[in-house]
């Protein structure tokens, strides 16, 4: 007694479930998601870092010049092309390099031309440039 | 019989499998979800910082440079407080605005000369643990502590110092 259904070859079962095919376009739909999440994260946590950095170093700067203003011959040292270079230790990752010419062609009084830089850890250099006119009656004692 | 058990290892199997996946779906989430948040409290504290020393202290110096003027800047003493003084004459009539931190935040207040200084009446600038002003040969030092304890300083060189500016 066979009848049409014993016939007919057995059904075969897909190898992936319906829901093993979702479950992996999920996963890979998240890993997907993910990288970009994880690199958004990382350059916003790059970026913060580096903006701190950079403000710290302006107020560096900006303070260094401002002391060099308010006292433009230091100790008087110079080197041999007649500058005065010398370095402020801020912080562990953190120094300003500092160059001051002095110029005595104006009349009259001398010009004082600050250069200042800061060299982040990354190899970005930040600079500031600053003058100072001193008239020779102030320098005078 | 021996069909059907097979079948139904098959099912425990692929079972298991969904949730390894499904477990390896949350864990992964809550790995992203801890980093992104504690990045997020790291640029925040970051942003806290630059503000305190970069906005705090340009506002600072630039209410200095505003008042750098011969006879307008004066750092006093008033009940233990470091306070900057910088006067100004609108109509005739000479004010002063105190700049000051109460342990806790760094205040102005804006009063007409002759009036005494009161601290309580200050409006906040910006949150700090303390404030200390110096002035030395025309060399004006800020040295600010923030809520975290981290200390900002800044130097400015008043252009009227030698003609009496403070």
């Amino acid at each position: 007694m066979m009848d049409q259904t014993m016939l007919r070859p057995p059904k075969k079962r897909g190898v992936f479930s319906p829901v093993l095919i979702e479950m992996t376009i999920i996963i890979l739909f998240f890993a997907l998601s993910t990288s970009v999440v994880i690199r958004l994260i990382a350059v916003a946590s790059t970026t913060a870092r580096q903006s701190a950095y950079e403000s710290q170093a302006i107020l560096a700067m900006e303070s260094v010049a401002e002391q060099v203003k308010a006292n433009p011959v230091g100790d008087g040292f110079c080197n041999e092309c007649g500058a005065r270079v010398f370095s402020v230790e801020v912080t562990d990752t953190l120094s300003v390099d500092c160059v001051v010419t002095s110029d005595d062609s104006p009349l009259q009084g001398t010009l004082y031309d600050i250069e200042l830089t800061v060299t982040s850890p990354e190899g970005n250099v930040y600079a500031l440039d600053a003058a100072r006119y001193v008239p020779d009656a102030e320098e005078a004692p | 019989m021996s069909g059907n058990s097979a079948a139904g290892n098959r099912g425990e199997v692929r079972g298991v499998f969904i949730f390894a996946l499904l477990a390896t779906f949350a864990l992964l989430s809550l790995i992203v979800v801890v980093v992104g948040a504690r990045s997020y409290r790291m640029i925040n504290a970051s942003a806290e910082q630059t503000f305190v020393s970069r906005t705090g202290l340009s506002y600072l110096i630039g209410k200095v440079r505003g008042a750098d003027a011969a006879g307008e800047l004066e750092i006093r003493n008033e009940n233990g407080m470091d306070v900057l003084a910088l006067g100004q004459e609108i109509d005739g009539e000479r004010y002063l605005t105190y700049i000051y931190c109460d342990g806790s935040q760094v205040r102005e207040y804006f009063a007409q000369a002759d009036l005494a200084f009161s601290p309580d009446y200050g409006e906040k600038i910006f949150e700090a643990s303390s404030l200390r002003i110096v002035l030395v040969d025309g060399l004006l030092g800020i040295e600010i502590v923030d809520a975290g304890g981290e200390t900002h300083t800044a130097s400015l060189y008043l252009q009227t110092a030698k003609e009496g500016g403070a």
